[in-house]
């Protein structure tokens, strides 16, 4: 009994001795590597040792490039994302990608349109060859299209009141263009034909238009791939300059709550260092709790709490574009208080006042949200994708705290003396009873 | 062995039989027997004749409206005439040619379903 307890000791001992020996060393992530294809692709792509790859065709497209005559065109591409190709169907492109242990995912925004898979290291080839096919040989089959019209209205109908409130927003102050909705106009549902998708995709799915980019792939081999991409060459159409106006979109339903979007213009991802400053004034402003049931902090929230006891929850806003940006707030609220609250929250948009503590703290809540985003393979390939075609070259992430810590506290009090002068454009759905008009505020 | 140079001297003469089995591979044959079914005496195609199975159903819902349309108005016009117990004139009865170009609208949609459902079947196989 004591001899197998001693053995069992040296036994334990010895291989405590083997493991102490070998140091584990982890292992450097490389940096992101940008090329371009002659096909006018961009390739990039970047290694953090992962044991998932991340791969995503990324293309300048979106609501924006939408006109008058194809309105909705872009959300029902997005709905058709993995139909028949001149090579597979559609049953094909799923059970092959399930048998890589993948899926296709496509994910848009008003400028851009990404078609990803998310696979481990060794069944990448695979699910990037399905990808590329998926992407540029899209047959759109008319019964395939009329049949999935139906999950179009799905996602109209089943959109939540502060999405719908940031659509108002966006078509009162950008009108056409950014002003687009990413959701399909109600009337169009089932109005758009396979031809508007096809006339869609051969103007706007471009070479110049489109990056590859990969996570914890291989450069070389991604290059091939993009290569097999069957794209229109050229850099596509441009588009129009977004012009902000103050004006207002009301959609009453009625219920308890109001949802209320409003916002003043902002500079959009033109200068580095005025869109860090209206992203540090808008954690200064607050963007809702930081702490899980603890309280939101921020001006508005102080501003909103002292104007009304009723229920209410306030977060400033500031979706940033390639050539402008809106900045302001989202307020949800009880439709008795939300006149007092959206009142003051004007009234604090106008008048901020930013001292060096402020300051300090929101670029540590910047640095913190863009390393949140860097740190998730899905964020970080959308953000690349985003930055290579609407920005031109992409902010490597070491140097991100560099750049935040780079604005000063004057970048910032002017961007606050902008936005206390500019124009204010609301969207607001819910019960409006006592929702303010924008000319009042 | 025997057999197997047999078959290795019926290999090589293949490409040359292949137009020789004319005995029924003809055109005049084909015609008699586009004739004698009569289907085009009530004004209908090869296709409008196909029994309705799942994937005719399928391949039919697929078809673009205005040949759905076509082709419901040439079932009733057929029904019409067999109502009526008579045939169309004999100049609106559509040729041996005709049926040939325009008869056959759905054979591709058709192709298309069956190989789907081959596809689906293989998959369900060898899962």
């Amino acid at each position: 009994m004591a001899s197998r307890f001693v053995t069992s000791q040296g036994i334990r001992n010895l291989s405590a001795q083997a493991v102490a020996k070998t140091e584990h060393v982890i292992p450097k992530p490389e940096p992101l590597k940008v090329s371009t294809l002659k096909n006018g692709v961009t390739v990039a792509t970047i290694e953090n040792h992962g044991p998932v790859s991340s791969l995503g065709v990324v293309i300048k497209a979106g609501a924006r490039n939408e006109v008058y005559e194809n309105a909705g065109v872009t959300h029902m591409l997005r709905i058709c994302a993995g139909l028949a190709t001149k090579n597979n169907s559609a049953f094909s492109l799923t059970r092959n990608l399930q048998q890589a242990g993948t899926g296709l995912v496509c994910t848009q925004g008003r400028e851009h349109t990404i078609y990803s898979v998310q696979a481990t290291r060794d069944n990448t080839d695979v699910a990037a060859g399905y990808l590329t096919d998926a992407v540029s040989n899209q047959l759109f089959k008319p019964w395939e299209v009329s049949d999935n019209t139906y999950r179009l209205k799905l996602e109209v109908e089943n959109r939540a009141p502060g999405t719908y409130a940031m659509e108002l927003l966006h078509a009162a102050a950008f009108r056409s263009g950014l002003g687009n909705s990413l959701y399909c106009p109600s009337h169009k549902i089932g109005a758009i034909k396979p031809e508007h998708l096809q006339q869609f995709v051969s103007k706007h799915f471009t070479g110049g238009r489109t990056a590859v980019v990969g996570i914890n792939v291989n450069h070389a081999v991604i290059a091939k791939y993009a290569e097999l991409l069957n794209l229109e060459s050229g850099a596509g159409p441009s588009s129009i300059a977004s012009k902000f106006s103050s004006g207002e979109e009301r959609r009453e339903t009625g219920g308890d709550l109001a949802y209320v979007a409003l916002a003043a213009p902002s500079p959009g991802a033109t200068s580095v260092k005025e869109a860090l400053a209206a992203m540090l004034l808008q954690r200064i402003l607050g963007s809702g709790p930081h702490i899980k049931r603890g309280a939101s902090q921020g001006k508005l929230a102080v501003a909103a709490a002292e104007a009304s006891a009723g229920n209410h929850a306030v977060s400033a806003i500031g979706p940033m574009y390639s050539d402008a940006g809106l900045l302001g707030a989202m307020v949800v609220a009880e439709g008795s208080a939300a006149g007092k609250v959206v009142s003051a929250v004007a009234a604090t948009l106008r008048s901020i006042s930013v001292t060096d503590a402020d300051v300090a703290a929101a670029k540590k809540n910047l640095i913190a949200d863009v390393l949140e985003v860097m740190g998730n393979s899905a964020s970080l390939l959308e953000d690349i994708g985003t930055q290579v075609l609407l920005a031109g070259d992409v902010i490597q992430a070491d140097k991100i705290p560099e750049l935040v810590n780079g604005v000063g506290l004057a970048d910032v009090q002017a961007a606050a003396k902008k936005l206390s002068a500019s124009k204010l454009a609301l969207g607001a759905t819910g019960n409006l009873s006592t929702c303010p008009h924008v000319d009042s505020l | 062995m025997a057999m197997f140079s047999r078959t290795l001297s019926l290999t090589s003469r293949s490409a040359n039989l292949a137009q020789a089995r004319t005995f029924v591979n003809n055109e005049a044959v084909k015609k008699w027997a586009f004739n004698l079914s009569g289907f085009n005496q009530y004004g209908l195609y090869r296709d409008d004749v196909l029994f309705e199975s799942d994937e005719v159903k399928e391949a039919i819902r697929r078809l673009p409206q205005h040949l759905q349309d076509e082709r419901a108005f040439r079932v009733q016009r057929a029904l019409q005439c067999s109502v009526m117990k008579t045939v169309l004139p004999k100049d609106q009865w559509p040729t041996y040619e005709e049926d040939r170009e325009k008869g056959r609208y759905l054979t591709a949609y058709l192709e298309e379903v069956r190989a789907e459902n081959a596809e689906k079947a293989e998959w369900a196989k060898n899962a």
